[in-house]
């Protein structure tokens, strides 16, 4: 992970409205979660969508456009 | 060098190196350990399309329910695709489909799905044995405890994780894995069989992931339990109670881990004599056994990871079937907690046989799932149903009322 990305984790239950390589504008819906609604914090590209098992959650990472 | 000695020191070698592998490999491992994502030769398709027989009205005396965690339609044809022959888990004489929606969503997640059919009650995404306003309600698994059957969870996830848990434990948030730990021995299961020792450890210990000083372990210990962590100690412990946790967190589903069939097999081996040792004559037991991995793989929408994982939870339905078929007094139900991945399968024909995998999703779906059973009592799961009815219909064989029923 690169230092500047921003990491943004959702419930793995709903699908995801970005994919990797997407470009996101801050304020952007993330996630169909209707109960958690997961906005982009930042502008910029999603690098990578990891899901994390334990937690049952989408590990989003986006570098943020300067 | 001496040529006597040259080829002294390579047949020294040679032997070294073979002692080397040999210790490598134990020699309790399975075939089907061995498998790596790619490479499905640890399975073996039974050879035949026929189902199972529908047996007798028997008693029923124990019931076993598999759970393929995520597991669809899809993910059943296309490992039986992959497999060239159908799997044990197709075989079953009744089918049916499972309607899976929570109390708050069409799409459950996996704890509102494991607390219906634990149960038999809908409550919100998220939360473990509890209604939606926070009332516990007694487990299937609990209540056939009650009754004096032995019970056993066997699951690749942590022994904590949402699925298990709702059969032992009653928590507002799945995320609570720490108290679900400590509920699921307050609750004496009789097996317990997984991963997830990080929630056992006191936090003195570097691998931990509790808050507190409590050693689960030792308390476990002092409770009856025989503590495992290899295959090896699994196979030669006897009951009534075994804590068996093979990783900090999930299984890897590799060796040198025990498959989900061994575990399987020996849950029920143990579960068996537990049964026989029960005070009040009820020799029956209660074991569910679920696929984990099958769900993660789908969130990856990863096809290899997804067959691998469907077979090896159909080797450990195999593992169910060969016991239920002999001991002729077992119900069994395979079926799934939800869909996960949106998998469709499509593009095949004969010149391609392969078929195209689409996934329409990166999360869960509401796509009704598969049922199938076999053994007495079987023939009440043909047919659509609610994924709550499935546990009240397991009450009603094993004549426990009322169902659903508020813990007090």
């Amino acid at each position: 992970m690169s230092a500047r990305e921003t990491i943004v984790r959702v419930d793995a239950t709903y699908d995801l409205r970005v994919r990797a390589g997407d470009a996101v504008q801050k304020g952007d819906r993330i996630s169909d979660a209707p109960a958690q609604q997961v906005f982009a914090p930042v502008s910029g590209i999603v690098r990578s969508v990891q899901f994390d098992p334990q937690n049952h959650e989408f590990v989003i990472a986006i570098l943020p456009t300067a | 060098m001496n040529r006597t000695f040259r080829a002294v020191l390579i047949a020294v070698t040679a032997l070294v190196v073979a002692i080397v592998l040999a210790n490598l490999v134990p020699a309790a491992e399975s075939p089907s350990t061995r498998a790596k994502t790619d490479d499905l030769s640890f399975y073996q398709t039974s050879g035949t399309t026929a189902p199972y027989p529908l047996t007798s009205d028997k008693e029923v005396r124990n019931v076993i329910l598999c759970i393929g965690d995520g597991m669809g339609s899809s993910q059943i044809a296309l490992a039986s695709t992959k497999a060239g022959g159908k799997l044990y888990m197709e075989r079953m004489p009744v089918t049916g489909l499972v309607q899976t929606r929570s109390a708050n969503s069409r799409v459950t997640d996996s704890a509102a799905a494991g607390t219906a059919l634990a149960t038999g009650i809908k409550t919100k995404n998220g939360m473990i044995g509890t209604a939606p306003d926070g009332q516990a309600y007694r487990s299937i698994l609990e209540l056939a405890k009650a009754t004096g059957m032995a019970t056993g969870l066997v699951v690749t996830s942590t022994i904590t994780h949402a699925t298990p848990a709702s059969f032992g434990a009653h928590v507002k948030s799945r995320s609570s894995e720490n108290v679900i730990a400590e509920q699921l021995l307050a609750n004496h299961v009789n097996v317990l069989l997984g991963g997830g020792q990080k929630f056992f450890l006191p936090k003195s210990d570097r691998d931990s992931a509790r808050k507190d000083k409590r050693d689960l372990i030792a308390e476990a210990r002092q409770a009856g339990y025989v503590y495992v962590t290899s295959e090896q100690e699994l196979r030669s412990t006897r009951p009534p109670y075994v804590l068996g946790l093979f990783q900090l967190a999930a299984l890897t589903t590799e060796p040198p881990e025990p498959s989900l069939s061994t575990l399987t097999r020996e849950a029920i081996r143990l579960l068996s004599r537990a049964g026989q040792a029960s005070s009040n004559g009820n020799t029956g037991f209660f074991l569910m056994v679920e696929g984990s991995q099958i769900d993660f793989a789908c969130h990856n929408n990863d096809a290899k990871r997804a067959i691998r994982q469907t077979l090896l939870f159909d080797q450990a339905v195999q593992a169910v079937i060969d016991f239920a078929l002999q001991d002729g007094h077992t119900l069994v139900i395979v079926t799934a907690d939800h869909e996960t991945g949106g998998l469709t399968l499509s593009g095949a024909d004969e010149k391609n046989p392969e078929p195209r995998v689409r996934w329409s999703s990166r999360g869960h779906t509401d796509s009704p799932v598969p049922l199938g059973a076999l053994g007495p009592g079987a023939a009440m799961f043909a047919g659509t149903q609610d994924n709550t009815e499935i546990p009240s219909k397991i009450a009603q064989l094993l004549n426990i009322r009322p169902f659903p029923q508020p813990a007090q």
